[in-house]
């Protein structure tokens, strides 16, 4: 019997509903039709959960799906976390995951097939310039379909690859390689009447590259800015980045002068603790300079061991969640 | 009353601080020249985490087992394999090898996301 059907957002709580303002049209319509494909109450208020906790479209998209063969009592065991069974998380993550259906799902190792997955969130300044409906607008530049930027940077149809421009096209197609959902990543408000973004959100750069690449090992990473507005500050992301070192998960970071300028990218290869001081050894993926830093010089943001100077901070940390070990 | 025995300490290239450090860059670098892919990679980590609480004598015999079925089509993953199988003096390397191979694989795939993602940087993260 098909379910019957969800009038408007009427089930939806004033925080989901606070978020959903910020969604176009066919995001909120994409909203409406999970939730009439949610086979029961509880399905729904998971999603109600996760869009309160501020995951876009595209990633409620996958969710749903991701739920929509579970019975109850499945679905329910994937998305909480209880203390007991949980030994190996941190505080936060426990409480992140206690507010956050979809982040619990992940972190018990549920998976969003990257069919599903959520698309990159890619920041407004990263995409193109759309004119309003009445202006004059020339013909986007086409994309071929695989996922290997280098691949579309290299097409010389029409448009320069080391052009600002380019980058930002080619961002936006990535951005909308969720199905048929193009209009479904949710475009930030911008100006001064903008929310800040919760915690922890931000456009990721590198965790679709590295899920992809580590899915193998059973490791799903979490990206995240730093230090900027609404953004966990360094230190309290280093702790969790030292538990996943001692763990053997390496961490990726990305460096720069300021938070939300990322410049470079970076592994943090291991971590060495000798009393209540800790030493990080960090690796520059493209210039191959390795080197030892003291927590201290890390968290002071004023320097590192590094012959690019202006580099001098941690802007951008992709975490491991810890499964599978 | 009896004192414990003394707790074991790890083989010196097991104790090393370079262990996941440089002398995994290294490894890493013999085994991109030798163009091992990630797969290969994956598959070690994964062959090796049965050998999870075997003592070290059986570890070492198995590992070179592992080496020569497993991976006669790649001779620097198999020599990397036999060197280190080599190495195990005692049953508290074991875990430190395991856990090497593991970092080993994790550390080229992380690597390997990073380059690319690179290319979405401003100047292709040479910046």
């Amino acid at each position: 019997m098909k379910p019957k059907p969800v009038a408007g957002f009427d089930l939806v709580s004033a925080e989901a509903t606070s978020r959903l303002d910020g969604w176009n049209d066919k995001s909120k319509h994409l909203f409406t039709e999970l939730l009439e494909d949610a086979p029961n109450e509880m399905q729904r208020e998971l999603l109600n959960r996760a869009v309160a906790a501020g995951h876009s479209a595209a990633e409620l998209h996958a969710f749903a799906d991701a739920l929509r063969g579970l019975s109850d009592g499945e679905a329910f065991d994937k998305c909480t976390i209880g203390l007991d069974s949980a030994p190996g998380y941190t505080m936060s993550q426990l409480l992140k995951a206690e507010a956050d259906p979809l982040f619990a799902f992940t972190l018990k190792g549920g998976e969003l097939s990257p069919a599903e997955e959520a698309a990159p969130k890619i920041p407004d300044s990263h995409l193109p310039y759309v004119p309003p409906p009445s202006a004059p607008r020339s013909e986007r530049p086409k994309f071929d379909g695989t996922s290997d930027t280098k691949v579309r940077a290299n097409r010389p149809a029409g448009f320069d690859a080391k052009d600002d421009g380019a980058l930002k096209r080619t961002a936006a197609a990535h951005a909308r390689e969720l199905g048929a959902s193009v209009d479904a990543v949710p475009r930030p408000q911008s100006g001064p009447q903008a929310a800040l973004p919760p915690p922890g959100s931000g456009p990721a750069i590198v965790q679709d590259l590295l899920n992809e690449a580590l899915h193998a090992l059973g490791v799903t990473y979490r990206e995240q800015g730093v230090d900027g507005a609404g953004q966990a500050k360094l230190e309290e992301v280093m702790s969790q980045a030292a538990q996943a070192l001692q763990r053997g998960m390496p961490v990726a970071v990305a460096l720069g002068p300021q938070p939300g300028q990322d410049r470079r990218f970076a592994l943090f290869l291991q971590v060495q603790q000798s009393g209540k001081s800790r030493a990080y050894q960090l690796y520059d993926v493209l210039s191959q300079e390795i080197a030892w830093i003291n927590e201290g010089d890390l968290l002071a943001r004023t320097e590192l061991p590094f012959s690019s100077k202006q580099n001098r901070r941690v802007t951008r940390i992709a975490l491991p969640l810890l499964k599978g070990f | 009353m009896a004192s414990l025995p003394p707790k074991a300490q790890p083989a010196a290239p097991f104790a090393n601080r370079e262990l996941n450090g440089e002398v995994l860059l290294e490894e890493l670098s013999d085994l991109r020249n030798a163009q091992v892919p990630q797969r290969q990679l994956n598959d070690c980590a994964s062959g090796l985490r049965e050998l999870a609480g075997v003592r070290a004598s059986e570890a070492a015999t198995r590992i070179k087992q592992l080496a020569t079925a497993r991976f006669a089509q790649q001779p620097a993953m198999a020599s990397l394999l036999v060197r280190w199988a080599g190495r195990l003096k005692s049953d508290v390397d074991v875990p430190l090898l395991l856990g090497h191979f593991e970092r080993l694989a994790m550390v080229s795939g992380a690597m390997s996301a990073l380059r690319r993602a690179s290319e979405r940087l401003p100047k292709g993260g040479r910046g």
